[in-house]
């Protein structure tokens, strides 16, 4: 049996809709402890790990480990019509193999959506050294991204032990955003070893999809290596992504 | 690129390993500024296991010589590895079994210049129809696999021994001697993945 419920949609829809930009299905792992789901985009750039202890959840139902295959972009369909204040409800219809979504706000609506076989494949897990790590507002990467994408499709992300700095440049020009310390934007700076890399615009803005402006993202960079975001969700969830960099010619 | 060979070695992806006598993986410098893709193995390279060997091999080694490169510092990939009986033309099924390795290759050597060896390697990588007799010798913008640099378009060494003029051909190369010249200016960068 698989029966979880939230005070409301928003945290759910949110993290949906950002990763079924990149991920067109994945398996939800549910267990007594909580949901898990990781999953890699088809060309193996970006990876997903979002999970959700049971105490995340008003309610949660689950006796034993159950696997769900879920499409990601008809879930997202059926989300995008949740009220961000509707409470949630996803269960289990064993019988029909199927998952049961209500929404109740001022109305009760329930969506109904197959389940899907999924084949399970095994994901990298690269070991990966971060010499640098800051906690930044997702709104400030938000209008960044925003910004470099005016001049090029790829943007440079930059963390050394006074700032912040995201940087972009192409045939029409280059633009540049700083974070200093003391900085509104600028929670914290962990610096071992200053870092810098590059990464695809299209993904990262896939990705800051699952923020809000006055969140605050924590980036884990070294030079070159792939770069993680981590979205705090709620007080005891988290949805973490890993993008592989772009790499300049030698 | 060791492990990759490997795999290319015992593919059996697409039909045309029932016929090959050796798969034809590519071979070079995996830090090679410059790169050359062409077809496909000929009757030649599929006897001997390496590219561009034979006639085209020998006048791919002159032309090279002529745009101010040796042979043993560029990287030779063919888009598909393993011969088409009769040098047909490549099925598309069996370009897209093949084009993984190519583009893990790529990966790899991450050029700062590929130089398409005809028609067919130029429209795989450019993604479109080439016009050959209109883009021969051209330097093109190219995003193929990841990897996001400068293609030049060149008539393939064994045009030249089918009816194309050899004068063409070694135009083409006089030209991209020029461009290697300058291959420090070219912006190019790869796309990595977070595993194979």
């Amino acid at each position: 049996m698989v029966r979880i419920r939230m005070e409301n949609a928003k945290t759910w829809k949110t993290c949906i809709s950002a990763i079924a930009a990149l991920i067109d299905e994945a398996a939800f792992k549910f267990t007594p402890e909580g949901m898990r789901m990781k999953a890699i985009d088809p060309s193996h750039v970006a990876l997903v790990d979002f999970e959700l202890p049971a105490d995340a959840f008003v309610e949660y139902e689950v006796r034993k480990e159950t696997v769900l295959g879920i499409d990601l972009a008809e879930m997202d369909k059926v989300m995008s019509r949740a009220k961000s204040e509707d409470e949630f409800v996803l269960e289990l219809s064993e019988g029909e193999n199927r998952l049961i979504l209500t929404f109740r706000g001022k109305s009760t609506r329930r969506f109904s959506l197959p389940l899907i076989d999924i084949r399970e494949t095994e994901l990298p897990e690269p070991k990966l050294e971060f010499t640098a790590s800051a906690q930044v507002s997702a709104g400030a990467i938000q209008d960044a991204l925003k910004d470099a994408g005016l001049v090029g499709d790829s943007v440079k992300f930059e963390i050394s032990s006074e700032e912040f700095k995201m940087s972009a440049e192409g045939d029409s020009g280059s633009v540049e955003m700083k974070l200093s310390k003391g900085d509104e934007g600028l929670k914290k700076l962990d610096v071992r070893q200053q870092a810098r890399a590059m990464y695809n615009i299209n993904y990262l803005e896939d990705m800051s999809k699952a923020a809000s402006s006055d969140d605050i993202v924590t980036v884990n960079l070294g030079t070159d290596l792939p770069i993680q975001l981590n979205f705090p969700m709620g007080k005891k969830g988290r949805l973490s992504f890993l993008l592989a960099p772009r790499i300049e010619a030698r | 690129m060791e492990e990759l060979n490997r795999l290319i070695k015992s593919c059996t992806r697409c039909d045309l390993h029932k016929w090959r006598t050796n798969p034809v993986p590519g071979e070079g410098p995996e830090d090679a500024e410059v790169m050359l893709v062409g077809e496909a193995p000929g009757y030649y390279e599929d006897k001997e296991g390496r590219p561009f060997v034979g006639a085209a091999g020998k006048l791919l080694d002159e032309l090279l010589e002529s745009a101010g490169l040796k042979r043993e510092e560029v990287f030779i990939a063919n888009v598909l590895k393993c011969r088409p009986p009769g040098n047909r033309d490549p099925t598309d099924e069996e370009i897209e079994a093949c084009t993984p390795y190519l583009k893990r290759q790529i990966q790899i050597v991450r050029p700062r210049l590929i130089v398409a060896l005809g028609r067919f390697a130029a429209g795989v990588l450019l993604g479109r129809p080439v016009s050959m007799g209109r883009m021969h010798g051209t330097l093109e913008d190219c995003s193929y696999g990841g990897w996001r640099g400068k293609v030049f378009v060149s008539y393939h060494p064994a045009a030249a021994l089918y009816g194309t003029s050899r004068e063409l051909l070694g135009r083409d190369f006089e030209s991209l001697r020029g461009i290697v010249e300058r291959l420090d200016e070219f912006k190019v960068s790869q796309q990595m993945t977070l595993g194979p």
